[in-house]
């Protein structure tokens, strides 16, 4: 009788982690087949009450199950929709993290996030990208990108630091080719290197920095 | 650090020294191709700010009016319904009025729960005014790196309103996209509840709000939904499902016309089980001037923002 526990287990889950668990297919599917069950007694019960009201003895035009019968109906039907609300919540949260996810990584699927996510979700994360990218193409401002500057712009230039290896050259504005080896300081325009540093590849240097 | 008030006369003494012509010259707005581009290297808030200084001293509105013109044509951030003979601005700025719309529509919007009536027009202007921003970059950098290679003059100067004039542009675009942002989250966030509010966005907001549904419950009947045995379980848009965005906010807001605000169901969940022996506070409205900063709930004040009244600050 432990109505309720798959939906509060899926929720906890997601609370207890940092960004999301891997995606829990055990506890979605318990949770449905605690639906099923919940389902089956209830068509049982509806099954019972019916024929019960429907008796002659009650003389006539049945007024729904009968008084007695109702509070196990409620309980399965209740039970059946938190159900659902628990497993809609687990999936809404998922795909809003995912949503996040695609404007900080400006449309690609980082391969660590890969192996914690289902597959639908996998596919939303596409499709969301296509749908997203679509519309921004469709609006006046198609010629602006989109993916920049998610915070309003500060400085003109800024100062990096490179710490990954194996990046080549960047091709900016006004300085010419840079080329970008690792360990390696530059001073460039914000709008080149920003998706450098959104995906980690340089560093941006608080100028706070002792040597 | 450089002395900005006085940079753009330097530059005007700069450029006079450069083409060889007298001072005054390029005060007097006499349209001469040089000299317009020239002039126009000045962003327009720190000429004007140079120029009010200078009619203190010279009282010389004329020149000050045709400044303003030269801008204009040269594709600087002039306001084309600003007279030539509205010499000085308001405290000194070139008042973009567009700009400053923008920059209004965007706090609100940020500010705002729920979903604000789009302004297409606001949007288009700025995003040709951009087109036209870049070019002049374009043409400024082209110039400081002539300067620079025959030798005449550093080239410092224009690289440095090259710049400025960058950072105005890439503040502008931000303020663009962010605003447009900022609503495609909004719709995301609340996609049922914005069914009703189709009016208050664009076309292609419109459709991209029917394309996000549809994808949404492609990815609910998939996961969950099709799981579930009977019918009546399978809908999604229960008025208790609906995710509707949260009015009883706070928001800060800025009164701009006298208004009054009924107050009276600012009650907090934290009181309730405190007894409370005014249940009925009665008719709780409250007046308030133009020009007054408030704290309200955003249900309180919702009407009046959308009327134009109340403005919303972040």
């Amino acid at each position: 009788m432990n109505y309720g526990q798959r939906g509060r287990e899926l929720l906890q889950d997601l609370k207890r982690s940092d960004w999301l668990p891997s995606y829990n297919e055990d506890g979605v599917r318990a949770a449905l087949q605690e639906i099923n069950s919940h389902t089956e007694e209830l068509t049982v019960l509806v099954r019972a009450a019916n024929r019960a009201s429907n008796d002659p003895t009650n003389g006539g035009a049945p007024s729904g199950p009968a008084v007695e019968n109702r509070p196990s109906l409620i309980l399965h039907d209740a039970s059946i929709r938190r159900n659902k609300r628990c497993l809609l919540a687990y999936h809404a949260y998922r795909i809003d993290k995912l949503r996040a996810l695609r404007w900080e990584m400006a449309g690609t699927l980082p391969d660590p996030a890969k192996f914690v996510l289902g597959e639908a979700e996998v596919d939303f994360f596409t499709e969301y990208d296509r749908l997203v990218a679509g519309h921004a193409s469709r609006t006046p401002l198609a010629a602006l990108d989109w993916n920049a500057d998610q915070n309003p712009p500060e400085e003109n230039f800024v100062q990096v630091r490179v710490v990954q290896g194996g990046l080549g050259n960047v091709e900016t504005e006004m300085c010419g080719q840079v080329e970008l080896e690792k360990g390696s300081t530059h001073y460039l325009p914000r709008g080149d290197v920003e998706h450098l540093i959104r995906s980690g590849a340089v560093v941006q240097l608080g100028g706070e920095e002792t040597f | 650090m450089a002395d900005l008030d006085n940079l753009p006369d330097e530059l005007h003494n700069d450029a006079g020294s450069i083409r060889d012509e007298p001072l005054t010259g390029a005060y007097d707005g006499e349209s001469d191709a040089d000299n317009d581009a020239t002039e126009a290297a000045v962003p327009a808030a720190l000429a004007a700010a140079a120029e009010r200084r200078r009619q203190l001293e010279e009282e010389d509105e004329y020149g000050a009016g045709a400044e303003e013109r030269d801008y204009q044509a040269a594709g600087g951030y002039g306001d084309d319904d600003m007279d030539g003979g509205d010499g000085g601005d308001d405290d000194g700025r070139n008042y973009n009025p567009e700009y400053e719309q923008l920059k209004a529509l965007w706090t609100s919007e940020l500010a705002c729960p729920e979903l604000l009536p789009h302004d297409a027009e606001n949007v288009s202007h700025n995003v040709e005014e951009l087109a036209r921003q870049e070019e002049f970059i374009e043409e400024l950098l082209q110039r400081s790196k002539e300067q620079r290679q025959s030798r005449e003059a550093s080239g410092e100067l224009a690289a440095l309103m090259a710049q400025m004039a960058k950072m105005d542009l890439d503040r502008t675009r931000f303020l663009l996209v962010d605003l447009a942002r900022t609503r495609m989250a909004k719709i995301e966030n609340h996609a049922l509840h914005n069914r009703t509010l189709v009016d208050r966005m664009t076309e292609e907001e419109t459709s991209y709000l029917k394309q996000y549904g549809e994808l949404l419950e492609r990815h609910y009947r998939r996961t969950v939904l099709d799981h579930l045995p009977k019918e009546a379980w399978k809908k999604l848009d229960e008025p208790e499902m609906v995710d509707a965005p949260d009015l009883e906010q706070f928001v800060f807001c800025r009164v701009l016309e006298t208004v009054q605000i009924d107050v009276t169901a600012e009650k907090k969940n934290l009181n309730d089980d405190i007894d409370e022996e005014e249940e009925d506070f009665g008719d709780n409205v409250q007046e308030h001037g133009e020009g007054s900063y408030l704290i309200v709930m955003y249900k309180n004040v919702k009407e009046l923002v959308l009327d134009g009244r109340v403005e919303l600050l972040m």
